[in-house]
């Protein structure tokens, strides 16, 4: 045991600031995921309280608990883009957060009253998880039916309102009032487990106690430095500011944005936006990206440190609701200036591929 | 001094290493194709990504919350443009197989029809949620043997397309199907910046210069001039403009209406699919049209590799030496006109002539299209072909996925492009092998 403790600690002295900082930075991701998955795990709870007996408060409940736990996934995000356990060929990225949503193919919507699995009892008789995920490997050109934006809007409802959320009533949950409310409770807490145990096969291949999981090859493989690296430049510069902001400010459509059934697309950029400046600057192991950047460019250093934080005052200030902020001009102006910054933020990264 | 200078500029203004002129990037990992040429940027490259949004992500159906987003089917082939152009990449036509020769139809192989009037100008297997899918295609592969001049052997896939569980009636004799495979997308809009004179200066219909090579330009409506205009676009040069192609994939592949073809591809028998409800009218705003067009227009193109080989360095010579150059032209230089600043005046290097060639009763599809005939295809350019297999995990080639990588794909050559064919089976093997190094270096 002694022997095992003395061998580890050398390894550990061994160990270069970029392994120390990948060390850090893998042991953060199982903590976030951890967390997301626990927060996920309540939502299941409160669901679950909720389709035993459908009340508003219930239902509001659950809501909250939404937004908690969606802004905890919102900051997983920045371990994405590197075919990650997230992400890579078999991840389950798509399950856990597909978008836009096929409504209809789901539930009834304005226009279409009968429409969906939950209302059509013939054609899926049966709501499991198995039913659903088989769904969504059906030829793959099926839009995908579960994860966070189909629990929102099983939660919220269409959003119909310029200056609201949506505004479904626990009622649509209650046998006798609405249709199939059996099957709507059943489809509820389906994709709400499933969400959960989505999450937790991300976290446990991040489990640092582990000896044969995506962590452990992580922390050894030589290239795992330039691919986070990597990532950030493509979350900063193409997924957030581009994909996930600047498609709503140039086509402004109100409802072209990620949360738009509970109106909190606002938390999802700035949590997404928080993973990043976290992975940029916070401290892993007693070093972090920008230290290793400082090592070999001081300059490029202290001017990501400065465009992370002007970006991050401006995101944390942000004109919400998001699907409204689009149509305004002073608010379009701030948009446009967290836009062009990330992409600025992207290019800095860049230059810090070439040093690192 | 001077004269490495003039070099200098020589070689960054016409560079074979540089296929796509500045819209040449170094990217050769699986997302080669997915790149904007480096020289794109600013607001252009912002737009690109918007561009890039709208091609990837899968659209769902009406209504759905997300309105500019919603309208597919009712009866539709693929969700999204990226369903079928995998990372901006190249279909594989077929899934694993079922039985001993037996595949599935992949996604990202299409069905031209002529003559099929319960089911208008295309198959469309899926349906959106109580709307049936037209019929379900499937292919039996056939292998077809074939000698080597030095007398070795090799086996080619022969596919014979099958369909079953159709909605509306079986087809009649008289329908005819074209089978179409999904291309990678890269330099396009570079193709569209090359002048109509200079395309056209290479026809030859009636083989004047009895090189056995005719070439013929398919000419089109172009819809929004209401005027007849050079087909660049498409296996047979069926589509004027990226403009129209977008929109026509649209309208066939996901059954979404645009200003250019603002009707539902419903035909009368198809009761259910008249009455579903659409996505707005037309369903794809123009503005979402011009920002897909962007990205197709500025696509950029990979650098070639393995230029010092020496393999590909003889294999360049028996490409020429055998005239595939005939009609996989190397070279053009873009105009000065396009629309897109970034496309104007760059030399490229896609080799192809843009022209329709006949290919012979092998790789007939008995089913004319605009002015080009059954036996008629446009020559493909060859850029980037090297890299589908990294990029799209197989190397399926010709217009229904036939071949399985660059030799078969030659192999299957005809009517005239048989001689070139034959020069290139007459090859010694090293020297087959060379001429397949220098086209998967491009």
């Amino acid at each position: 045991m002694f022997q095992l403790l003395i061998t580890l600690l050398l390894a550990q002295a061994q160990l270069t600031p970029q392994n120390l900082y990948i060390q850090g930075y893998a042991q953060n991701a199982f903590l976030l995921y951890s967390k997301s998955a626990e927060e996920a795990q309540t939502l299941n709870q409160l669901v679950k309280d909720f389709v035993a007996n459908p009340t508003q408060e219930k239902l509001e409940a659950a809501k909250a608990q939404w937004i908690v736990a969606r802004k905890i996934y919102s900051q997983t995000e920045t371990y994405r883009f590197f075919d990650s356990p997230i992400d890579d060929a078999d991840g389950p990225e798509g399950l856990i957060n597909a978008w836009p949503m096929d409504e209809a193919y789901i539930d009834s919507v304005k226009g279409k009253s009968n429409s969906g699995i939950i209302n059509d009892r013939q054609g899926y008789p049966v709501i499991d998880k198995n039913t659903l995920l088989s769904l969504n490997e059906k030829d793959g050109e099926k839009n995908i039916s579960t994860g966070w934006h189909a629990i929102e809007f099983l939660l919220w409802g269409q959003d119909f309102s310029t200056n609201g959320p949506g505004t479904r009533s626990f009622e649509d949950f209650v046998d006798g009032r609405m249709p199939n409310a059996d099957r709507r409770r059943l489809y509820l807490s389906v994709i709400t487990e499933l969400l959960v145990e989505h999450i937790q096969s991300v976290a446990v291949q991040w489990n640092p106690s582990s000896s044969n999981n995506y962590y452990a090859s992580f922390v050894n493989a030589p290239d795992s430095l330039s691919k986070v690296v990597e990532s950030l430049r493509f979350f900063a510069g193409e997924e957030l500011s581009i994909e996930r902001m600047f498609v709503a400010y140039d086509m402004q459509d109100q409802e072209d944005e990620h949360s738009c059934f509970s109106d909190t697309t606002h938390y999802d950029l700035y949590y997404n936006y928080l993973g990043i400046k976290n992975t940029l600057l916070q401290k892993y192991n007693g070093i972090s990206l920008v230290s290793l950047i400082a090592d070999n460019d001081a300059t490029l250093a202290s001017q990501i440190g400065a465009q992370a934080i002007a970006i991050d005052s401006a995101l944390f200030q942000f004109p919400a609701p998001f699907d409204q902020a689009i149509f305004i001009d002073s608010s379009r102006e701030t948009i446009k200036w967290i836009i062009d910054s990330l992409q600025g933020l992207a290019e800095s990264i860049q230059q810090a591929k070439t040093i690192l | 001094m001077i004269l490495s200078c003039l070099l200098f500029i020589f070689f960054a203004f016409a560079n074979p290493d540089l296929p796509g002129g500045e819209l040449t990037h170094t990217d050769f990992s699986r997302n080669a194709f997915s790149h904007p040429g480096p020289n794109v940027k600013g607001e252009t490259k912002l737009q690109f990504g918007v561009g890039n949004s709208f091609f990837k992500i899968g659209w769902p159906e009406a209504p759905a919350s997300t309105s500019d987003r919603d309208g597919l089917g009712p009866t539709f082939n693929a969700i999204s443009c990226s369903s079928c152009h995998q990372l901006d990449g190249r279909g594989a036509g077929y899934y694993a197989p079922t039985s001993h020769t037996e595949f599935n139809v992949n996604v990202s192989l299409l069905f031209r029809l002529s003559n099929a009037e319960n089911y208008g100008e295309q198959l469309n297997p899926l349906g959106i949620s109580g709307i049936p899918g037209e019929a379900r295609p499937s292919v039996l592969l056939r292998l077809v043997e074939g000698k080597y001049g030095d007398g070795s052997s090799y086996k080619l896939r022969m596919p014979e397309f099958r369909f079953t569980d159709f909605a509306f009636g079986v087809f009649t004799a008289n329908t005819r199907i074209s089978p179409r495979v999904a291309t990678q997308m890269i330099g396009l809009g570079l193709i569209e910046a090359i002048e109509d004179a200079d395309i056209l200066k290479k026809e030859d219909p009636k083989d004047q210069d009895a090189d056995g090579i005719s070439g013929r330009a398919n000419f089109v409506l172009d819809i929004q001039s209401n005027q007849t205009r050079l087909g660049r676009f498409g296996w047979k040069a069926s589509q004027p403009s990226l403009r129209q192609q977008n929109a026509a994939a649209f309208a066939g592949d996901l059954s979404l209406t645009t200003a250019l073809f603002p009707t539902e591809n419903c035909p009368p028998a198809q009761l259910l699919c008249l009455q579903a409800p659409n996505g707005g009218t037309p369903e794809i705003a123009e503005n979402i049209l011009d920002r897909l067009t962007l990205y197709t227009q500025t696509l950029g193109v990979p650098a070639r590799r393995d230029l010092t080989n020496p393999s590909v360095v003889r294999g360049e010579n028996f490409f020429l030496q055998i005239r595939c150059d005939s009609c996989h032209t190397p070279s053009f230089k873009t105009g000065a006109t396009h629309e897109v600043p970034f496309l104007q005046n760059q030399t490229i290097y896609p080799y192809s002539d843009f022209l329709l060639h006949d290919m012979g009763p092998e790789l007939a599809d008995h089913r004319p299209d605009g002015l080009a005939n059954g036996r008629e295809w446009r020559t493909p350019p060859l850029w980037g072909i090297g890299l589908i297999p990294v990029v799209n995990d197989h190397q399926n080639l010709l217009h229904d996925a036939r071949a399985q990588n660059v030799e078969e794909a030659i192999l299957w050559h005809g009517g005239e492009a048989a001689p070139a064919r034959d020069a290139f089976k007459n090859l010694n093997k090293q020297s087959r092998i060379d001429v397949i190094a220098f086209i998967n270096s491009l």
